[in-house]
């Protein structure tokens, strides 16, 4: 039997498959008192900075900042079980995924990640529904557009051909050598547990669909193979919505244009000082379909979407706010709270703010819809500790993202 | 082309087996060990004679050898092949890893969408003999003991198998030839249903069979297996009788010459990408040849796998020498 406290797993998986949002999650689980939690934090090994940061994120309900440059310190935290009493380490090397990525595309195993994974006895290997590159065959392709009525005739002559991008590899492929390379190392051992979670499971349809089955129609290739290899690989899968639902981002989409005649005579005309500024950052492409929204003429949805793109672009731009230009805006008081507060300076919530200066800068013009808000909301009145959505075969509290380690630890 | 430096095995062997590790792991620097940042991986994009056969003393393999002049369709078998596992299991038989997944994939890539081709294509494979270079596709049963089986392709270029027609000499220097489970001979559909190029299309095959027997690389334990390849041009002309005889009498011909030299040969049509009948499913005939490969008894060239002075060093190595000398007892060894 393995010794309890030598347990040591790790948060595996490619770029932006979810982990950082589960790490929020558990953080903010294991380490509050009275939540439903089958695990405790035992304690901390490193800094906590960039998880608190991340934790505030996911319990004010808004995107978790993504950490691009990884931790530079090894951090790792130490859970007990309530239950049973043991305790096991959960290390994540590679937030960003970028190590794993090496692997597939330079053919590289960081050092670091190689340490890691020698003291590991399981992980949890994370993909996201939406993120994914399939294998599609441009004769199946074009048959399913031939069906749907909307196929060109193709010429049957061959084209200059594109070098190999091997980052357009199925990532069903990409991931079954990152297990090959990971079970092929000297000091792997058979029996590894991986806990497979798919991420956002939220937006998986139909509601009562399997994880398992989830893999096996979407990642068929991972699936045969973790089949064939169940001496390397015990596995178990998990649907896991570690926010509960979509967020309500401040930036603008195309429907925030649908009924866009008076923004779009306001900054057409750019008499004010804000719509001097953002008339002449708009590309040309967005002068014309604002002139055709001011003139009540037909704009298509791709139009609108180009303009929306256009403009959160401008959103993101440092000089966005100006004292002066702002200077005759009668703002809101949570608008002005978030001035105060500095927001400006701090990436993840700057574009809340730029929304709301938007909005107060054309009150009666633009609208304030917000794509999924209506969701977000009724995610935001849950309590924190109730928005995690788990589900898998033998997952027994549906709210605690800690089951997937308590089964790795079981 | 320089030829791919040599791999370890990767595909996760069983249970207590050694493995190789991946290339340089320390440096020493002024006399202390320094960790470098990368460890170097295997490259994946295809084995080169010597990590075949390091794979090979492994674990029982089957050689495949996939013979036919060029565009005959010997790479779009092995592409399509793998697009299947893809997307399910073939056969009652499940994908089980690969040493080559790059390689596959880079070979894929003309016939996905990602590619931005308006028609599917498959490169061509370049000259670069006589060595050959492989793909690896491990397999695993669904049924019964569920039993793994290693598959390594040839995939070279046709001008190397017209050198082989050509020259009994030239065919003699591919040895990889000898070591075939599986020998498939393509014939090209495409070329039989013109009737200006298909007798000598036939010709060309049979020649190269010829070639292969005189100079004795085609064993009397190997299955040699005739494939019409691009089968599709034959469905497509489906109401031609005189397509239907045309093959009837290659089979007869290639059975009144070679059926006494062969005991194992027989006749397959596969449509890897069968863009000139959509009837027919992509990869159509292809699980077939799967099955056939996976249900044949290996036959172990154990001459071939391990010279006289070979001496393993690994367990899996050691154990395999011993399989390998056991089933193969009959057979004499290579001077």
């Amino acid at each position: 039997m393995k010794n309890l406290t030598h347990n040591h797993f790790l948060l595996i998986g490619l770029h932006d498959t979810g982990k950082t949002s589960f790490l929020a999650a558990l953080w903010y689980m294991v380490s509050q008192s009275g939540t439903n939690c089958g695990l405790k934090l035992e304690r901390l090994e490193g800094d906590s900075q960039y998880l608190n940061q991340i934790r505030d994120a996911w319990s004010e309900y808004r995107p978790v900042p993504r950490n691009k440059a990884d931790l530079e310190k090894p951090v790792s935290m130490l859970l007990k079980d309530s239950a049973t009493g043991r305790v096991a380490r959960l290390g994540f090397p590679d937030l960003s995924g970028e190590a794993f990525k090496s692997q597939w595309i330079h053919r590289q195993l960081a050092s670091t990640y190689d340490r890691s994974l020698r003291e590991a006895t399981g992980g949890v290997l994370f993909v996201k529904p939406g993120n994914i590159i399939k294998p599609h065959r441009i004769d199946t392709v074009n048959a399913v557009l031939g069906n749907l009525g909307v196929n060109e005739p193709k010429p049957k002559m061959k084209t200059q051909d594109k070098p190999w991008d091997s980052e357009q590899a199925p990532t069903q492929v990409q991931l079954v050598d990152i297990l090959q390379f990971m079970s092929g190392r000297s000091y792997f051992q058979p029996g590894f547990r991986l806990a497979v979670v798919v991420s956002a499971w939220d937006r998986v349809t139909p509601k009562d669909r399997r994880p398992s089955d989830w893999i096996k129609t979407e990642l068929p290739l991972l699936k045969q193979f973790l089949e064939s290899n169940e001496d390397l690989f015990e596995v178990s899968f998990y649907g896991i919505s570690a926010q509960g639902g979509r967020y309500a981002l401040p930036h603008l989409t195309s429907h925030n244009f649908d009924n866009a005649k008076a923004v779009a005579k306001r900054l057409c005309e750019h008499g004010d000082s804000i719509s001097a500024w953002i008339w002449q950052k708009l590309e040309p492409t967005s002068h014309t379909t604002l002139e055709l929204l001011r003139d009540g003429g037909q704009t298509t949805e791709l139009e609108r979407k180009a303009l929306a793109k256009d403009f959160n672009r401008l959103m993101a731009e440092p000089d966005f706010f100006d004292e002066t230009r702002f200077g005759e805006v009668e703002l809101r008081p949570e608008t002005e709270a978030l001035l105060r507060n500095g927001v400006l300076r701090k990436n993840d919530k700057k574009l809340y703010l730029t929304r709301l200066l938007l909005e107060d800068a054309y009150p009666d013009e633009l609208s304030r819809e917000r794509e999924h808000a209506d969701e977000a909301l009724g995610i935001q009145q849950k309590l924190p500790a109730q928005r995690a959505l788990v589900v898998g075969d033998g997952v027994k509290m549906a709210h605690d993202v800690t089951e997937p380690i308590r089964w790795l630890m079981r | 082309m320089a030829t791919p430096p040599s791999q370890p095995p990767q595909v996760p062997n069983p249970p207590g087996a050694a493995q190789a590790e991946g290339q340089a792991a320390t440096s020493v620097i002024g006399g202390a060990e320094k960790t470098p940042e990368f460890i170097d991986l295997p490259q994946g994009k295809e084995l080169n004679e010597d990590a075949a056969l390091e794979l090979a003393k492994s674990r029982p393999v089957q050689w495949i050898v996939l013979a036919g002049p060029s565009d005959s369709g010997k790479t779009t078998l092995l592409t399509s092949l793998f697009e299947l596992f893809q997307w399910r299991k073939v056969e009652g038989y499940a994908f089980a890893g690969s040493n080559t997944l790059p390689g596959f994939e880079e070979r894929c890539f003309l016939s996905r969408s990602a590619s931005g081709n308006p028609v599917p294509h498959t490169s061509r494979t370049h000259y670069d003999g006589p060595d050959p270079q492989y793909l690896h596709l491990r397999i695993r049963s669904t049924e019964g003991l569920r039993q793994f089986r290693d598959l390594l392709f040839t995939d070279v270029s046709g001008e190397l198998f017209e050198h082989a027609r050509d020259s009994t000499t030239e065919c003699k220097e591919m040895i990889f030839i000898k070591r075939a489970n599986h020998f498939l001979l393509f014939l090209d559909s495409a070329k039989g249903v013109q009737l200006d190029k298909r007798w000598a299309m036939f010709d060309d095959g049979k020649a190269l069979l010829q070639s292969c027997l005189d100079s004795e690389m085609i064993g009397a334990d190997c299955v040699v297996n005739v494939v019409w390849s691009r089968f599709d041009y034959f469905i497509a002309k489906g109401a031609e009788e005189h397509h239907r005889l045309f093959r009837i009498e290659v089979e007869k011909q290639l059975r009144e010459t070679f059926g006494q030299r062969i005991p194992k040969l027989i006749f397959s049509e596969i449509a890897a990408r069968p863009l000139e009948a959509p009837t027919l499913y992509i990869g159509h005939g292809v699980p077939a040849l799967l099955k056939q490969w996976a249900t044949t008894p290996l036959e172990m060239k154990a001459f071939d796998l391990f010279p006289a002075s070979y001496k393993g060093a690994r367990e899996s190595e050691l154990f395999a020498a011993r399989h390998f000398s056991s089933t193969t007892a009959h057979e004499e060894p290579n001077a």
